[in-house]
């Protein structure tokens, strides 16, 4: 289980995040809900380490996490908003380089980013500069760099803003794949295009206060008013071999 | 809809639209037409006297009045080349990654490179050595030494046009700034007048009633020259390999970080790398000590330059994937871009022992 306790953040003397305690578990998958502005990238930047607390803690599975330290890091798997893409490397280079630093040999790398391409629809353009995509493309690329390397924790940054409506489905896929593998999903955006319960837990960041909803009518009145119950099963899961079935 | 025929016919279409000198301020353009005439018609008055001398059998210090007019010419081509490259280039639009997507990938790079070599080159400079050849071994017959030196100054131009358009596109922002550098750059073109008079009894180019021999240079400008041929001889050898590459559907084996490492300098630094420090070690007219600073701001410049690129490296990885090359199993990933750089690092150091 992944905890955070008490957790205080600020950025530039201004208080963003207070007293946040909020808990996810194996196979959750959570919604990082809330407006422009309301802390949800901070969120996720504490979460990857990028930025210390003024107070509190993670847990994960009931230890204290630094979040800087190495183990950690490779524990999690972090989308920025831009999709952190390399502009120098073309997408077939980024992803086997981003597999190899997350441990995995040679063959194995090159197997992976060949099938992350085709899960994402990226073969026409696996030769492009990271500079030479368009927005949509770096958004899947992005994707396509969280979903290269295994991880217990996948943390997307706004993963639906400038994707097409197949990426989008593509996506929702994936998420679908990570939760029955039962890794931790933690999904930043201001708002969620699916009508569906793929989504388990809901956080709503207002006002530096961070509320846990978890009821489905809550669920249904946070995230779609078309909300329906237990048809997340209607995403045909991916074959992903590299992230197994988690005890 | 073939892609490539797009290209270039929308290449000319932006060569038209840019070269226009009108098309900025007409003051300006007036300004510089005028002084480009001025310049012409000394070249031209300075030909016709040297024709008049020779007609009398005067004696003419041939190769020096080549030479000059070489030189002189050349300059005026290093402007014609390159701020007509940046002219052109400024044609294009700044988000020309969205406007000429249809017309292939990296449309704008392409272009660039294109206004910026094929351009100046064909048009200026070899028309200028060609006529100043045919004039010369009218004259005296002394065509040999003068294509030697045509050669040289054609290659010290290249390079020049090269440089300055990579300068230029970066600081020059619009068309009145390129008109404003043109007028100033002819300016300073018109006021060197080159003039004929006597130097030793024999008819020669005096700069500002200046002197010069243009000897000293040959030696260096000739290493510069073969420099340059070999780098263009490399070039292609590479361009070859690509070619094959993408003929036989075969990847050459480059882990991506030595990829990153060449997308990042790119074998055209090492050239110009090697073009200024080539002519150092082998001149006997530079000092020793001379030799030495080379070799060691070289050696300097080697370590400085992998360092930065495994900041810039470490950094982005850090910044946009939380890793870092020094994590545990990481630190081998630079083995094979240290080794390459070490390689190309060395050159240098073997010209100074062997060649020198």
């Amino acid at each position: 289980m992944l905890s955070l306790k008490e957790v205080k953040l600020s950025r530039g003397g201004r208080t963003i995040i207070e007293d946040l305690c909020a808990s996810a578990d194996r196979g959750d998958v959570v919604a990082l809900l809330g407006p422009n502005g309301a802390g949800k990238t901070t969120l996720l930047h504490f979460l990857a380490g990028v930025l210390k607390s003024d107070s509190g803690d993670i847990y994960y599975q009931g230890s204290k996490i630094d979040s800087a330290s190495l183990d950690w890091r490779r524990r999690l798997a972090y989308v920025l908003d831009d999709g952190g893409i390399i502009p120098l490397l073309t997408v077939a280079e980024q992803l086997y380089l981003q597999s190899v630093l997350a441990g995995a040999g040679h063959k194995d790398s090159i197997e992976r980013s060949r099938r992350v391409i085709d899960l994402l629809e990226l073969s026409k353009y696996r030769d492009y500069r990271g500079d030479e995509l368009s927005s949509g493309l770096r958004k899947r690329l992005g994707i396509g760099l969280g979903i290269v390397r295994d991880a217990d924790v996948f943390l997307f940054d706004e993963p639906y803003n400038s994707l097409d409506s197949q990426a989008m489905a593509v996506f929702s896929r994936i998420v679908a794949t990570l939760k029955s593998r039962r890794r931790i999903v933690l999904v930043a955006s201001h708002s969620f295009p699916f009508p569906d319960n793929l989504y388990n837990h809901v956080w709503t960041l207002s006002g530096g206060v961070v509320m846990d909803h978890s009821n489905e009518r809550q669920l249904r009145d946070l995230l779609n008013p078309q909300f329906q119950s237990g048809d997340s099963s209607r995403y045909n899961e991916f074959d992903i071999p590299w992230i197994q079935q988690s005890t | 809809m073939d892609s490539a025929i797009n290209v270039n016919r929308l290449s000319r279409v932006l060569h038209r639209r840019g070269t226009h000198r009108l098309l900025g301020n007409p003051f300006l353009g007036s300004l510089t037409a005028f002084l480009t005439v001025l310049i012409l018609i000394r070249v031209a008055a300075n030909f016709s006297i040297i024709s008049r001398i020779s007609d009398k059998s005067s004696r003419i210090d041939a190769v020096q009045v080549a030479s000059a007019h070489l030189v002189f010419l050349s300059a005026y081509a290093v402007w014609v080349g390159a701020l007509a490259s940046c002219r052109i280039s400024l044609a294009l639009p700044r988000l020309s990654f969205v406007s000429f997507a249809p017309f292939g990938r990296r449309f704008r790079s392409k272009f660039t490179r294109r206004a910026a070599l094929l351009r100046p080159m064909n048009i200026a400079s070899l028309s200028i050595m060609l006529l100043t050849v045919i004039v010369f071994s009218i004259i005296c017959g002394c065509w040999q030494s003068i294509m030697v030196r045509g050669l040289m100054v054609l290659s010290l131009t290249s390079i020049a046009v090269i440089f300055v358009t990579a300068l230029a596109s970066r600081f020059v922002r619009s068309r009145s700034d390129i008109q404003i550098l043109e007028t100033l750059y002819l300016l300073l073109l018109v006021s060197l007048n080159p003039d004929i008079g006597t130097f030793k009894g024999l008819a020669s180019v005096f700069f500002r009633g200046n002197y010069f021999s243009f000897s000293g240079v040959l030696e260096v400008g000739c290493t510069v020259a073969l420099v340059v041929m070999v780098a263009v001889v490399v070039l292609l050898l590479v361009r070859a390999l690509s070619a094959m590459n993408n003929l036989f559907g075969r990847q050459i084996s480059l882990s991506p970080m030595e990829r990153w490492y060449w997308r990042f300098f790119r074998i055209r630094s090492w050239a110009f790398i090697y073009a200024v420090v080539t002519p150092i070690f082998i001149s006997r007219n530079v000092s020793l000590s001379t030799q030495r600073w080379t070799l060691f701001l070289s050696i300097v410049f080697g370590v400085a330059s992998y360092l930065y690129f495994v900041s810039h490296c470490e950094n982005i990885l850090h910044e946009r994937w939380r890793c870092s090359l020094s994590d545990k199993g990481n630190i081998k990933l630079m083995a094979r871009s240290a080794l390459v750089h070490v390689v190309l690092m060395t050159i240098p150091v073997l010209e100074y022992f062997f060649i020198k």
